[in-house]
């Protein structure tokens, strides 16, 4: 390995063991379109830890991938960021261009859903690994080309070292998004963001992509916030979970505990939509959220999930409830009425359906 | 000799749709290449692969939006593999087609009456009666009779969804091929729409063939499963046996990849990771399309075409499946593997 490359197990010396690397607070993002203001996130907090796995869950529109994108500052004009990101307490929101191009790729990276679209066509694979080398951390050609190969390796690519004379279009999208990760973690980043990275891909093709994921954080203890809908994958890597609707943070526990004990009553609708495995033969409803996710100008002084939710009541409909921590547990929720395990025994399942 | 597909043994019955060896090629592309499949009045048929498997092409062949290359194409007993526009329009109201994504499948210029209505006005139907049924229909899916006005651009997506249905099920047709329904939808509103699918059916008794990569709606949905690998089915049997007991080694790789909702669950599984991608249909592997990738894949899997054929309650295309069921579990470490027993 070359002199400059970093020891990928060391941690950089500014983050103290147990504190957070990345924590971001009250982040908010508003946009102006041509139907006028539209708010995006609201007040989102959360920490991300060295070596710990955090997906953040939501259905198309609650904020998840502008969330994301606000934390390096790539969201276009229109937008308006608020709020803090804390960067092993370097702040990220209004930094400067340089800053903010130094945290992008080095400390910051990302890997988005489509592998093909992101690569250049023109340009071998180990170019172009090599020139995140090159560029960043003023590696030599001989020097990146020899590393571009051990990214390869670390990322499960077979015959490294002849795929890197190869060109996108000759992998297959599973290799395609390998190598789009094997990019992203080229100058050791702390945190990684993956936007639905499996989502383009066919299942037995995004098991490798997950365990690449889970080694990330194992073998080089980053920081991986996995943005994702599938909640499969949220229980397959994640340590831990946030659920996000409408710009909001709605609920945040570890992961065992969320799937077993579901506290927001959207996300107790979310766990019941998912068909189960069938039970004596026998298949359970699947439970329906009524009605669609709000497209809101102005953050209201009210749950969001009030006009959708079976529990609402007159206090969800004029306060906002507060994201709070059950009894004697971390497990977070902004709910006027939680779910409880009876709760939710007495709502599952109306009707079961004879097969 | 094309296997004789006997899932469910009733003799009597006339399938809704039968395929007899079909294949159909695109130039070079060999989409689809012999499949030979059966679905019976009132099944729900699961058609499960990986994209590039050709199961899209097969519900296209199914539906007659694609003339197969060869082979033969039965809709209740009659051959229509090779009929032209005119003549098909008879069987058009026997069978129905809902496509993935309703933003594009539905015309943007017709109103929702008149989108739900096509087929039926196609089909020589009077305008007031065709009105009643339209009204009738959009009721059945969960929507108003007053949709009938707006425009599909005005409604959201699983209301979208619901108009294709509705334009699908009017004819009140003895099949419909469902061509990943809910994919292109949210997970709450893929809840509603495989609920409304299984309310339908139950209520309409139409046969389906339910084009998918869910596996967790094939298991909520299907009365069958049927999996196909690059443009051939690989196993086709009652869905308990196969999320039960997969016999071919790319079901069992499949149904373990699928990650399950349950951290404790899903985290004590083993999967099977497969190396590398579903090879090319320009230029498919010789004798198993899956010995690429296949763990078990032995010199006989290099050469010969496995048969699909009967097994231990399903068809099976494998050559490492003996007569009695017995074969590899891919799943399973070597020293885990079954005792082979006598049959």
């Amino acid at each position: 390995m070359s002199a400059r490359a970093h020891d990928l197990t060391e941690l950089r010396d500014e983050v103290r063991p147990g504190e957070p690397l990345l924590q971001v607070r009250d982040l908010s993002v508003r946009f102006r379109t041509e139907e006028g203001p539209l708010s995006a996130v609201d007040d989102v907090s959360f920490d991300a830890h060295a070596g710990e796995l955090l997906a953040v869950v939501g259905e198309s529109g609650c904020g998840k991938s502008v969330t994301a994108m606000a934390l390096t500052g790539l969201l276009p004009g229109s937008a308006t960021v608020t709020g803090s990101v804390l960067l092993a307490g370097e702040e990220l929101v209004g930094a400067d261009k340089t800053t903010l191009r130094r945290v992008r790729g080095r400390e910051i990276a990302y890997i988005f859903q489509e592998p093909m679209t992101s690569l250049n066509p023109v340009f071998t694979v180990g170019r172009q690994i090599s020139e995140v080398l090159r560029v960043h951390e003023g590696m030599s050609k001989k020097e990146a080309l020899h590393r571009s190969g051990e990214l390869l390796d670390l990322v499960g690519i077979p015959s490294a070292r002849e795929r890197l004379k190869q060109y996108p279009h000759q992998l297959s999208g599973g290799m395609r998004q390998r190598v789009m990760i094997a990019m992203s973690v080229a100058c050791n980043p702390r945190v990684l963001v993956a936007d639905e990275p499996t989502t383009a891909l066919d299942v037995t093709v995004q098991a490798g992509i997950l365990d690449v994921l889970r080694d990330l954080r194992d073998r080089l203890g980053a920081a991986v916030v996995l943005i994702t809908h599938d909640l499969g994958v949220v229980a397959d890597v994640a340590d831990r979970v946030m659920v996000m609707y409408a710009g909001r943070v709605v609920e945040r526990g570890e992961v065992h505990e969320f799937f077993a004990h579901p506290r927001h009553q959207y996300s107790v609708g979310l766990l019941g939509a998912v068909p189960a495995a069938r039970v004596h033969g026998k298949r359970q409803r699947l439970r329906e959220i009524p009605g669609l996710v709000p497209v809101l100008a102005e953050q209201p002084d009210a749950c969001t999930f009030a006009d959708r939710c079976p529990a609402a009541d007159e206090q969800c409909r004029t306060s906002r409830p507060p994201l709070e921590r059950a009894p004697q547990s971390a497990h977070e929720a902004a709910c006027w009425h939680p779910a409880t395990d009876a709760s939710r025994a007495a709502a599952a399942s109306p009707e079961e359906v004879q097969s | 000799m094309t296997p004789e597909p006997v899932i469910t043994p009733d003799v009597g019955t006339t399938p809704v749709c039968e395929l007899v060896d079909v294949v159909k090629h695109f130039g070079p592309v060999r989409a689809v290449d012999g499949v030979s499949l059966r679905i019976d009045p009132g099944k729900v048929v699961a058609l499960v692969g990986e994209s590039g498997s050709g199961k899209s092409t097969v519900g296209r062949c199914v539906v007659r939006l694609l003339e197969p290359t060869s082979g033969t194409v039965r809709l209740q007993g009659l051959d229509v593999t090779h009929l032209s526009r005119r003549e098909l329009r008879a069987h058009r109201r026997a069978v129905s087609i809902v496509f993935q994504d309703p933003a594009s499948s539905l015309d943007p210029r017709l109103d929702v009456g008149a989108v739900v209505g096509e087929p039926l006005r196609l089909q020589g139907v009077g305008r007031s009666d065709r009105q009643q049924r339209v009204g009738e229909m959009l009721e059945r899916v969960g929507l108003r009779r007053a949709v009938a006005e707006r425009y599909p651009h005005e409604l959201s997506g699983g209301q979208r969804q619901r108009v294709s249905i509705a334009r699908a099920l009017v004819s009140r047709p003895s099949l419909l091929v469902a061509d990943e329904p809910t994919s292109a939808l949210d997970l709450s509103v893929q809840a509603s729409v495989l609920n409304l699918l299984t309310d339908l059916q139950r209520d309409l008794g139409f046969a389906c063939l339910f084009i998918t990569h869910d596996l967790s709606a094939v298991e909520y949905l299907a009365d069958e499963v049927a999996v196909m690998y690059l443009g051939m089915l690989a196993e086709h049997g009652p869905r308990e046996q196969i999320f039960d007991s997969p016999k071919h080694p790319y079901t069992q790789a499949l149904l373990s990849a699928a990650p399950l909702p349950d951290p404790t669950v899903q985290r004590a599984r083993r999967r099977v990771v497969l190396s590398g991608d579903i090879p090319t249909p320009l230029d498919p592997p010789p004798g198993c399309r899956f010995h690429t990738r296949c763990p078990v894949a032995d010199e006989r899997s290099r050469t010969e075409v496995p048969a699909l054929r009967q097994v231990a309650g399903r068809l099976v295309a494998g050559h490492q499946v003996d007569d009695a069921g017995n074969g590899p579990d891919v799943r399973l470490q070597p020293d885990e593997q079954p005792q082979q027993q006598e049959a």
